[in-house]
């Protein structure tokens, strides 16, 4: 991946609370988006597909502790 | 910075392209000190053409790539081979670039362009890989190779795999920096003015941080989570979710439909504005027609007047060196004459002052005459001769007295210093005439080039382009409204949209099932916030840095360097030079393009690679001492940069002289010992009388 090192340090580094499982996401997320390759339906499949992998993953402790954080990233001002 | 990340281009090859006949290389310094290969020709010789495909080669497109509504005829492929082209046959031209990196050679990429005429036809098209207008019976192909490195086998091998190819380069040289290792230097004048830098300041700031990738990233994860929104509520809700789902693709579609106005019309706007560009520069060139022979004949009468002048000073200069140097070389004389008469007095080979002894004589004969005549062999007469003698002596010693005094007189007189100084006055006078004279003709030279590059007979007129230019105008005052509907329009439907999703949203909490899918959409939702933020957080990170960069070489290199407290990216990209009060300074030109300048070097440092640095027309738009500010910097603060300036003969070889102890830049670069080759572009014959540019290493 040819990501800048700007922005991968820029998120991973944004704060100690945002759960490794959000950023393993989002990389993932960025792989996809790097190819360049891919219509808007494609990244829709495969989006959702990294989303059901990810959430197969979690055990329920963990779940608990991503939907947490996402939650309160939305209501955050 | 890594070795790694230190890429040199070595050489180019290029055949058939642009002004370029055959085959014609280029070699470029990778020595570390004479890091500077200056390239100098005039307008329309070649430098940008050259410049330009070494962008094409790289990135596989053009810098400055043409609309279909272009007037321009000359593209990537000589064009009078394209106009020889017979039916059935072929023409390739192509740019092979020899990459470097510390070990030796790295890359060898060549990219190319085959025309092939297909059939006779009377109409032109625009061609994208040409770039230009053509025979609308020709196509034109292109293809990428290159020699890179094995290293499991070691050696170069060939791969022809564009895409290999661009993964292969990458990451050495994205094509959003290459703005920071082929820069326009007419980009320069912008940073004058920091509403025109604006532009490129938000460019540079969003290049350098990659920044479109979040952008797309957010825009993928928005339109993913609607999906997942509308099956869901369509599951959960029955018809509702189903009604709210087909409103929500309804108001989708239109905002689709908005945004594809929007788009078509910013490339209509682009376009329009590229060819209004076009059009004004053609104008110009007919106007010009009109009058680049007036201005030729001033320039000429310039010459000619500035011609007198010298005659008229060369002839001062004569007139006072035939007086003068007979002067000095009698001085000269004189002083060795002073010298024998002292070493001959010395010797007492001449006689002493007249003495009372020989007046004594004169008076004692004197007496003697006693009313008789001598006689020849009279003792008197003896006597007298003696006495003869000692008036013959004392006459001498007079003369010789006399003489000597004369001689101080001269030597003094003569006065050797003014001599040398008006000497050297006018000496200084003659290199300002001479150097006037050479400008002139540089102008003069520039005028006869822009004659032969107007519209060749046929060309549409002042007056059409001018109809043509004034109804773009028009034109791109509605296609500018129309995009500020579309995007009014967007926003309007964007709420509904906002509208509909918390619709679903309510459809889908209160169906009480999907849970798998409501967190999915809460991810996403959770994920796109997290992105905006981190894009608002790189963003001033990077308008910070850049501030920091270019302020560090902005202070150590700008002219009048104590006017200056600081640079300062503002809030809204302006970027301002600062004085010691903490106000905006207004810049000389020489100044602000050391500013853009020191922001190229400044997001160089940002982007930790050492790549080469190609600057086309640096010197462009400014003149006299400017230039001279501008060539200091490029020559201290870029030491280990591999740099190609491409400069014209009149930026080049020739000061102004509008200000005292203004040089040429040659004169500024050559003793920092810098320059490692100079080139110009010249008119040549090919082996087959066809005329071409060509590189002529300068002596």
């Amino acid at each position: 991946m040819t990501i800048n090192q700007i922005i991968s340090s820029n998120f991973h580094d944004a704060d100690d609370d945002v759960p490794a499982e959000i950023l393993e996401i989002i990389d993932k997320f960025f792989e996809i988006e790097d190819t360049g390759t891919y219509g808007e339906s494609s990244k829709d499949k495969m989006y959702e597909q990294i989303l059901k992998n990810a959430l197969q993953k979690f055990e329920e402790a963990k779940r608990k502790k991503v939907m947490t954080w996402c939650k309160e990233q939305i209501t955050n001002d | 910075m890594t070795e790694k990340d230190s890429l040199l281009i070595h050489k180019i090859e290029i055949i058939n392209c642009g002004g370029f006949r055959g085959k014609h290389e280029l070699e470029f310094s990778i020595d570390k000190q004479k890091n500077i290969t200056v390239v100098m020709g005039e307008s329309g010789r070649g430098k940008s053409t050259t410049f330009g495909l070494i962008y094409w080669c790289l990135y596989g497109k053009f810098f400055k790539p043409k609309q279909k509504s272009t007037l321009i005829d000359e593209g990537l492929i000589h064009k009078p081979l394209l106009n020889e082209l017979e039916v059935g046959k072929k023409v390739t031209a192509s740019v092979t670039l020899t990459i470097n990196d510390q070990n030796g050679e790295k890359y060898v990429l060549t990219r190319s362009a085959t025309a092939t005429k297909l059939r006779e036809e009377s109409q032109k098209k625009f061609d994208e890989f040409n770039n230009s207008r053509i025979n609308s019976g020709i196509q034109i192909e292109t293809e990428c190779k290159m020699r890179m490195e094995d290293e499991r086998e070691g050696g170069l091998y060939t791969e022809r795999e564009e895409s290999i190819i661009n993964n292969e380069l990458r990451p050495f040289l994205p094509r959003d920096l290459s703005d920071f290792v082929l820069f326009d230097g007419e980009k320069l004048i912008k940073f004058q003015n920091p509403e025109d830098a604006k532009e490129i300041i938000i460019d540079g700031i969003q290049k350098l941080s990659g920044l479109p990738i979040v952008e797309s990233l957010i825009t993928s994860a928005e339109h993913t989570r609607t999906q997942i929104r509308k099956i869901t509520a369509k599951q959960a809700g029955g018809s509702d979710g189903d009604a709210l789902a087909r409103a929500l693709d309804n108001v989708d579609e239109e905002i689709k439909t908005a945004k594809g106005k929007q788009t078509e019309n910013e490339k209509l706007r682009s376009g329009n504005r590229i060819l209004y560009n076009e059009i004004q520069e053609a104008m110009n060139k007919t106007k010009a027609g009109k009058d680049v022979g007036t201005r030729i004949g001033v320039q000429e009468t310039t010459l000619k007047n500035l011609k007198k002048q010298e005659k008229k000073h060369n002839d001062e200069v004569k007139e006072f060196l035939f007086k003068k140097i007979p002067e000095l070389l009698i001085r000269e004389t004189l002083l060795n004459s002073q010298k024998d008469f002292a070493r001959l007095e010395e010797l007492q080979k001449i006689p002493p002052s007249i003495s009372s002894e020989g007046i004594d004589k004169l008076r004692s004969a004197l007496m003697c005459v006693c009313g008789r005549e001598f006689e020849k062999d009279d003792k008197a007469w003896v006597e007298l001769g003696r006495v003869k003698e000692t008036i013959i002596d004392s006459d001498t010693v007079a003369s010789i007295s006399q003489g000597r005094g004369l001689i101080s007189q001269i030597v003094d007189q003569a006065q050797p210093e003014k001599i040398n100084e008006k000497y050297n006055s006018l000496d200084d006078t003659s290199t300002v005439f001479a150097r006037q004279i050479k400008l002139a003709k540089g102008s003069l030279y520039d005028l006869y080039e822009e004659r032969r590059s107007l519209p060749s007979e046929g060309a549409e007129s002042y007056d059409q382009l001018d109809k043509k230019s004034r109804d773009l105008w028009t034109g791109l005052g509605t296609i500018q409204a129309d995009i500020e509907d579309a995007k009014l329009e967007i926003e309007k439907l964007k709420d509904t949209r906002n509208e509909i999703n918390k619709k679903l949203e309510d459809t889908i909490t209160h169906g009480g099932k999907h849970q798998d899918d409501k967190d999915k959409i809460t991810i996403l939702e959770a994920i796109v916030k997290f992105s905006e933020e981190r894009k608002e957080e790189i963003t001033s990170l990077l308008r910070d840095l850049t501030e920091e960069t270019t302020n560090e070489y902005f202070m150590k290199s700008v002219p009048q360097k104590e006017e200056f407290s600081k640079v300062e990216i503002s809030s809204n990209y302006d970027i301002l030079a600062l004085d010691d009060v903490g106000d905006t300074k207004e810049l000389s030109m020489g100044q602000s393009h050391v500013l853009g300048l020191s922001y190229v070097f400044g997001c160089r440092r940002i982007t930790e690679k050492n790549m080469f640095l190609f600057i086309d027309s640096p010197l462009h738009n400014i003149s006299g001492k400017y230039r001279n500010e501008v060539a200091e910097v490029l020559s201290k603060y870029l030491p280990d940069v591999q740099i190609i300036l491409f400069v014209t003969e009149s930026e080049y070889l020739f000061a102004e002289l509008r200000e005292e102890g203004e040089v040429p830049v040659r004169d500024i670069l050559r003793p920092s010992n810098k320059i490692w080759k100079e080139y110009e572009i010249g008119k040549c014959e090919t082996e087959d009388g066809y005329s071409t540019r060509c590189f002529e290493e300068m002596k």
